[in-house]
C-alpha cells in the first residue's frame, strides 16, 4: 500500500515536471504569426524558410548581388520570440549570441533593433535593402511583404 | 606607465563610444570589458591563485563599416591579463576586409581570427557561452596568443546541400602571429627552466628569436538535415617554426651560457566537433588531436626537453576531448556541466614514462569536471560562477608551485559588460 502510494506520488511529480518542461519548449499558443517585410526596393516576392534564415543570420549579405541587405529586428517583444523560433530556429538568447559572435569576429554588423513594430516598419520603409518582420496583426504600410515558402 | 596610458585611452574611448554610438554614422562600434576572480585550493594555477587573484580580465573595442554592397571592413583592439600572460598589452586582435561575392563564395584579407574548434574565434568573448574557461586541453592556454589570429587571406562560403542541409567552409592561408615575449616562446622558456631544474641546474631562459612559417587552416561545418544538429571539423598545419632560446646559469658556481634552437618541422591539429541545439538545451562534443615534430639543435651538451620532446626528432601526439551540456532555464539563468580529458601522449595515458623517470604519473593527464552558472542581469551585464575539480596536472601552468597536487579545485567569478 505504502509503495503504491509512493509510486502514485512519483507519477504525479514526474508527470508535472514533463508538462512544465514541454510547455516551456513549445511556448504559448497565443503567439501571433509574423510577416516578413522589406523595403520596396527589394525585388523579392517570396523566399524559402532556409533562404530567410541565411538572410537573418548574416550568411547572405546582398539582394540579387546589387543591394546590401540591412537586417532589422525587434527587441524583446512576443513577435521577436516567435520569429527567432520559427524562422531562424533559435531561442532569443541564441539569436543574440549568434550576432554578437558575428560582430566580435568581424563577420557581420549587428542588426539594428527596435522597441516597437511601428518604429521597425518605419525604418524598413525608409531604408533601401532593409528587411524585418512584424506581427500579422499589424497592417504593413510603405513596405513590401515577402511570402515564406515551405 | 605606457600600458596604463594606453588602457586609460582605450577605456575612455570605450565608454565614450557607448554613450555616443549612434553618432558615429555608418561605423558600428561595439566592445566588452570583463573582470574575473580566481581562487584555487592546493596549487597556484595560471596565476597566484591560492591567495585569490584579480589578474584575470579582458577588454575589446571594435569598429566596422560597410563600404559597398558585400564589402565590409573592420578591426578590433584587444587586451587581456591572466597571471603573467597578456598583461593588458593592447593588440590588434583582427583587422580585415571581407567581400562576399556570392553566398557560396567570399574572400577576406588581413589579420583574421584563427578557426580552431567551435570556440577559438570567440574564446575571449565571455558573453557567448555559459562557462568561464574553455576546456584547456582543446583550447590551450600555451598557444592562446598564437591561435589568436593569422595574417593572410581566406575564402569562405555556405553551400546548400538540398535535403541534406547546408555546408559552410573556410580556407585560410597565412602566418601565425608569434612574438618572442608571448605564448609559445614564454612557455618554451619556462619549460626549459623547469627541465634544467630537474637536472640540478638553475638557469634563466630568454627567447632570442622566434619565426613562424606558413600556416593553413580549414573549417567544414555541416548543418545537417536534423534541425539543430551541426557536425564540424577544423584543422591547422604549421611548418618551420623556429625558436632560438638563450640560457644562462651556473654550475658549481661557474657561470655558463647555452643557446639552443627548437625547430618544428611539422605541427598539425584537428578538432572534430558536434553540437546539437534543442530549444534551450545545447549539447557539445569536441575531440582534439595534435602532433608536433620537433628537432632541438645543439643538443649535444644537454638534452633539452621542450613540450615533452626529448631533444631529438620526436613526436608529441596530444589528445583531448570534452562534452558539455548547457540548459537555459530562463532569460536570466543558464547552467552548464563540462567533463574533459586531456593527455600529453595518446600512447601513454597512464603516465608510465613519467613514473619511469621518477616523476608523478599524474603529470601525464588532466581530467576535469566543471560546473558553470551564468546570470544575464540585463542585455549588457552578465555574471558567471564556476567550480572546477581536476585530477591531474597536465594543463600548462606558468604559476610557481613548491608542491603539486594530483587533485585540486578552482573557483571562478567573472562579470562582463558588453555593448
Amino acid at each position: 500500500m505504502k509503495s503504491r502510494f509512493a509510486f502514485l506520488i512519483m507519477r504525479i511529480v514526474v508527470g508535472g515536471m514533463l508538462v512544465v518542461f514541454f510547455n516551456g519548449l513549445t511556448g504559448s499558443a497565443a503567439w501571433a504569426d509574423v510577416v516578413i517585410i522589406a523595403h520596396p526596393s527589394v525585388d523579392v516576392e517570396s523566399m524559402t524558410a532556409q533562404e530567410l534564415k541565411n538572410v537573418f543570420l548574416g550568411n547572405r549579405v546582398k539582394w540579387n548581388d546589387h543591394l546590401q541587405i540591412k537586417v532589422v529586428v525587434l527587441k524583446d517583444l512576443p513577435a521577436h520570440e516567435q520569429f527567432t523560433r520559427k524562422i531562424v530556429h533559435k531561442t532569443t538568447a541564441q539569436f543574440k549570441n549568434w550576432w554578437r559572435q558575428m560582430v566580435f569576429t568581424g563577420k557581420g554588423l549587428i542588426p539594428r533593433s527596435f522597441n516597437s513594430e511601428q518604429a521597425l516598419m518605419a525604418y524598413v520603409a525608409a531604408n533601401e535593402g532593409a528587411v524585418g518582420y512584424i506581427s500579422s496583426e499589424l497592417k504593413p504600410v510603405g513596405v513590401r511583404t515577402i511570402n515564406v515558402l515551405d | 606607465m605606457k600600458k596604463i596610458i594606453l588602457l586609460t585611452i582605450l577605456a575612455a574611448v570605450f565608454f565614450t563610444a557607448h554613450a555616443f554610438a549612434s553618432e558615429f554614422g555608418d561605423v558600428d562600434i561595439h566592445g566588452f570589458i570583463s573582470q574575473g576572480y580566481l581562487q584555487t585550493d592546493k596549487i597556484n594555477f595560471l596565476a597566484e591563485t591560492k591567495d585569490g587573484t584579480f589578474q584575470f580580465n579582458e577588454l575589446a573595442l571594435n569598429f566596422a563599416t560597410i563600404l559597398s554592397p558585400g564589402l565590409r571592413v573592420g578591426m578590433q583592439l584587444f587586451a587581456y591579463d591572466l597571471g603573467d600572460r597578456g598583461n593588458d598589452e593592447l593588440t590588434v586582435e583582427w583587422c580585415y576586409a571581407d567581400y562576399q561575392w556570392k553566398e557560396w563564395l567570399g574572400f577576406r584579407v588581413g589579420s583574421m581570427k584563427t578557426p580552431h574548434g567551435l570556440y577559438n574565434e570567440i574564446r575571449d568573448m565571455d558573453m557567448l557561452r555559459p562557462t568561464i574557461f574553455l576546456p584547456m586541453g582543446v583550447y590551450s592556454e600555451v598557444i592562446r596568443d598564437e591561435l589568436q589570429s593569422n595574417r593572410g587571406m581566406a575564402a569562405y562560403g555556405l553551400v546548400s546541400l538540398g535535403g541534406l542541409g547546408r555546408l559552410s567552409y573556410l580556407m585560410q592561408l597565412g602566418q601565425m602571429t608569434v612574438d618572442k615575449d608571448k605564448g609559445f616562446a614564454r612557455a618554451a622558456e619556462l619549460l626549459a627552466e623547469r627541465n634544467f631544474e630537474l637536472q640540478g641546474f638553475t638557469i634563466n631562459a630568454d627567447t632570442k628569436d622566434i619565426h613562424s612559417g606558413y600556416t593553413s587552416n580549414g573549417v567544414l561545418k555541416w548543418y545537417t538535415f536534423i534541425d539543430g544538429l551541426m557536425l564540424g571539423i577544423t584543422g591547422f598545419n604549421n611548418n618551420n617554426m623556429d625558436t632560438t632560446i638563450r640560457t644562462n646559469g651556473s654550475l658549481n658556481n661557474i657561470p655558463f651560457e647555452y643557446q639552443f634552437q627548437s625547430h618544428i618541422t611539422e605541427w598539425w591539429g584537428m578538432v572534430a566537433s558536434g553540437q546539437y541545439e534543442w530549444y534551450d538545451l545545447v549539447l557539445t562534443y569536441e575531440y582534439f588531436r595534435s602532433d608536433m615534430k620537433t628537432t632541438t639543435r645543439d643538443s649535444e651538451t644537454y638534452v633539452v626537453p621542450i613540450f615533452g620532446v626529448d631533444g631529438k626528432n620526436e613526436k608529441s601526439p596530444l589528445m583531448a576531448w570534452y562534452i558539455n551540456l548547457s540548459y537555459r532555464f530562463s532569460a536570466f539563468v543558464e547552467c552548464a556541466y563540462t567533463y574533459t580529458e586531456y593527455y600529453e601522449n595518446i600512447n601513454d595515458r597512464d603516465g608510465t614514462s613519467y613514473k619511469e623517470s621518477g616523476l608523478d604519473d599524474y603529470l601525464a593527464w588532466a581530467k576535469s569536471s566543471v560546473f558553470s552558472t551564468r546570470f544575464d542581469i540585463n542585455d549588457n551585464w552578465i555574471l558567471k560562477l564556476e567550480y572546477t575539480y581536476t585530477d591531474g596536472q597536465l594543463y600548462f601552468n606558468p604559476a610557481e608551485n613548491d608542491k603539486l597536487s594530483r587533485y585540486w579545485s578552482m573557483y571562478g567569478i567573472k562579470v562582463t559588460y558588453t555593448f
